[in-house]
């Protein structure tokens, strides 16, 4: 209630309002306008011709007066929010809404729905944002959005990508956090990720959502790990080739790696990483074989993961998670003179040989280039098929024969 | 070659033989549980792809408890081959199979003879008159008679063979499998690729050699159709032996008559 009261002191100041006295204009207002009350609101002082640009005093005679299309709409940045820098950072202040997704639609292009201050906000019942039940207090946030965001009118009016944000997010981690666990300040809610009046759209390449340092705000530790792996490395200098959290993680839904259905789940892992490792033109760019899903599904970990086995080792078992570094890099869990301990967890080989050293992990034994193996292959294969096709023609002489002739005495 | 066997008053029809005692055939039953076990648990990962195989991994822990199955499996086939190894040498049974068992000449003659009297094709240019006077010379090539066999044909020869050659490569492929540590100190890590291709071809093998040749044999043989009984009680008809291991039975034969020979003369000086 005190930090209401603060709030309201500070819109009235800055109004050039002496005290939180309901001005004398607005009860001849409420004569019709009852459910336009602001008593309680932070704009509790405020006078209707503050926000309304009704004609001065004594036009009010006339009622009733003109009819609405004929008032201009609320402007909340000209007089008081313009500058408003109280509540967020210069970046996300209300003025940095005419540059936002919102802002554009509404200020640009006239779409009448797109979120306004007052969609969010409210109207005339407007409550500081540290009140439970103020509509933008971090609680009502993913609430607030959805309104909007999971109405299938909106979804593909605008060609927005994220088709139902709300249901994905109740399901998500963060949303778990917040409706499940109840940890207000510390669950991710919209706001936290797309910005508060800045929200930029999915088409930004260098959106604030999707950011890691936005990511990183939270989860500070993984952020300095990743910095540091070869795609934190090219993600910080602006490349969008290299994962972000979110080309791992997901979006709205982002799950803990135990759930089965997550992106990053053990059995989802190859798939996840495949997304850029398996596309030649990606690889080729940055010197890395494209081979390496490929030759991991045939393998023995590959198979095991592929058929549901939770003990077998995924890509990030021995490249690491958020810290990946190129074979190359002698810190780099998977360079040659760190094979064997990493070959070696306890849970995976203890006691692998250092000899792993020399060997060559992702390989396949189709190929020629894996020499003896080849053709040994080749070999198994052709002796396996003329036994099969000795068999068949065989089989099928005697059984025709032995069916043909009379029973024996 | 002999006239055609009849039934001779010394072996009648009727009379019951040993073809496997009660030893010989918990081997067997050992290596059917074990083999078909083995199968089950281990063709999954050669054919990872294939639906029916995904489903079979449908529960959390199934992977894991294929692994111990196919292990234990392959513990107790190996478990069966040292005592099967043991009754061979020690037994005077054993050591009688053994003998009978070593493949000759006479069986791949007998494959190559028994192929062509199926194919039938120079009977049937001999009845069409092509070559006739070749094959007037030189009755072998019509392959009008089947070769006859003794305890063991050229097909029971092979499916032996095959299963003890098919249990070293698998065993020794498979415990360098089990083992990859010790296999990845003591060779290079292609040496153990070749392992796994091996411990694969050889399962498909094995699967062949089982599915189509000894299953035709035992089941769909016609001769046997539905089934032939013997892995179950271990008797062999009189019948059975005169049609189907005809040297084994001219051998009882010979015996036999000898042995009445030496009574009569005993009975009458």
């Amino acid at each position: 209630m005190a930090a209401a009261l603060i709030f309201g002191a500070a819109v009235a100041g800055s109004a050039a309002q002496p005290q939180k006295q309901a001005p004398a204009v607005n009860a001849s207002c409420l004569a019709c306008h009852q459910a336009s009350s602001l008593q309680g609101s932070v704009h509790s002082s405020l006078s209707c011709a503050d926000c309304h640009r009704i004609p001065a005093a004594g036009a009010t005679k006339e009622v009733p007066h003109a009819p609405k299309k004929d008032i201009l709409l609320v402007d909340c940045t000209a007089k008081c929010h313009g500058n408003d820098t109280r509540m967020q950072p210069p970046g996300q202040s209300p003025s940095s809404y005419a540059d936002s997704v919102h802002g554009k639609g509404y200020l640009e292009r006239g779409e009448m729905d797109v979120a306004k201050c007052w969609d969010c906000h409210g109207k005339h019942n407007i409550k500081p944002v540290q009140a439970p039940d103020s509509v933008v207090n971090r609680r009502n946030i993913p609430l607030v959005c959805s309104r909007c965001h999971e109405n299938m009118n909106v979804v593909l009016k605008y060609n927005i990508h994220a088709e139902s944000p709300y249901q994905e997010y109740m399901q998500s981690v963060h949303g778990k956090t917040l409706f499940e666990k109840g940890l207000v300040t510390f669950a991710a809610v919209c706001t936290d990720c797309h910005g508060v009046h800045n929200i930029q759209g999915a088409g930004q390449i260098h959106m604030q959502a999707k950011d890691p340092a936005t990511c990183g705000k939270c989860h500070v530790l993984i952020f300095d790990e990743y910095k540091d792996s070869i795609h934190g490395r090219e993600a910080l200098k602006g490349n969008i080739d290299v994962p972000l959290c979110v080309d791992c993680h997901g979006e709205h839904k982002v799950a803990p790696v135990r759930d089965a259905q997550a992106p990053t789940s053990k059995k989802n892992i190859p798939d996840t990483c495949s997304g850029c490792h398996a596309r030649p033109e990606i690889m080729k760019k940055y010197g890395v074989p494209a081979d390496r899903i490929q030759t991991f599904i045939e393998s023995f970990h590959g198979i095991a993961i592929g058929l549901g086995d939770k003990a077998e080792a995924s890509c990030t078992d021995c490249h690491g998670v958020h810290n990946i570094k190129p074979a190359i890099d002698p810190i780099s869990s998977v360079h040659s003179s760190n094979l064997a301990k990493t070959c070696g967890q306890p849970k995976c080989h203890p006691g692998m040989s250092e000899k792993i050293a020399t060997a060559k992990i992702h390989r396949e034994a189709g190929a020629k280039r894996s020499g003896t193996p080849y053709y040994i292959n080749k070999i198994l294969l052709w002796t396996l098929l003329i036994v099969l096709a000795i068999t068949v023609i065989w089989f099928v002489f005697e059984l025709v024969h032995k069916l043909g002739r009379p029973k024996t005495p | 070659m002999e006239e055609r066997l009849n039934e001779s008053p010394l072996i009648r029809d009727d009379e019951i033989f040993l073809r496997m005692n009660l030893a010989e055939r918990l081997q067997h039953i050992l290596l059917i549980i074990t083999f078909t076990t083995l199968i089950i648990t281990g063709l999954p990962l050669l054919f990872y792809e294939m639906k029916i195989f995904k489903s079979m991994f449908a529960f959390e822990k199934a992977f894991y408890i294929r692994g111990i199955l196919h292990r234990v499996a392959a513990v107790i086939l190996i478990v069966n081959i040292v005592w099967h190894s043991l009754y061979t040498i020690f037994t005077k049974r054993g050591r009688a199979n053994f003998k009978e068992i070593i493949p000759k000449f006479k069986d791949a003659r007998d494959a190559w003879e028994i192929f062509w009297h199926n194919v039938g094709l120079t009977q049937f240019l001999y009845k069409k008159g092509v070559f006739k006077k070749f094959f007037d010379r030189h009755p072998y090539w019509l392959f009008e008679k089947e070769p006859e066999f003794g305890r063991y044909n050229f097909i029971e020869k092979f499916e032996y063979l095959a299963v003890a050659w098919g249990s070293f490569i698998m065993i020794i492929s498979g415990f360098f499998m089990w083992n990859v540590e010790l296999s990845l100190r003591l060779f290079p890590l292609w040496v153990h690729d070749i392992f796994v291709i091996v411990h694969g071809y050889e399962a498909m093998l094995a699967f062949l050699a089982i599915i189509i040749w000894h299953m035709y044999n035992v089941h769909l043989n016609p001769e046997v159709f539905p089934m032939s009984k013997i892995w179950l009680n271990g008797k062999i008809t009189g019948h059975e032996l005169r049609t189907l291991h005809p040297l084994e039975y001219r051998k009882i034969l010979e015996e036999r008559r000898k042995a009445a020979e030496r009574a009569s003369r005993i009975k009458s000086p």
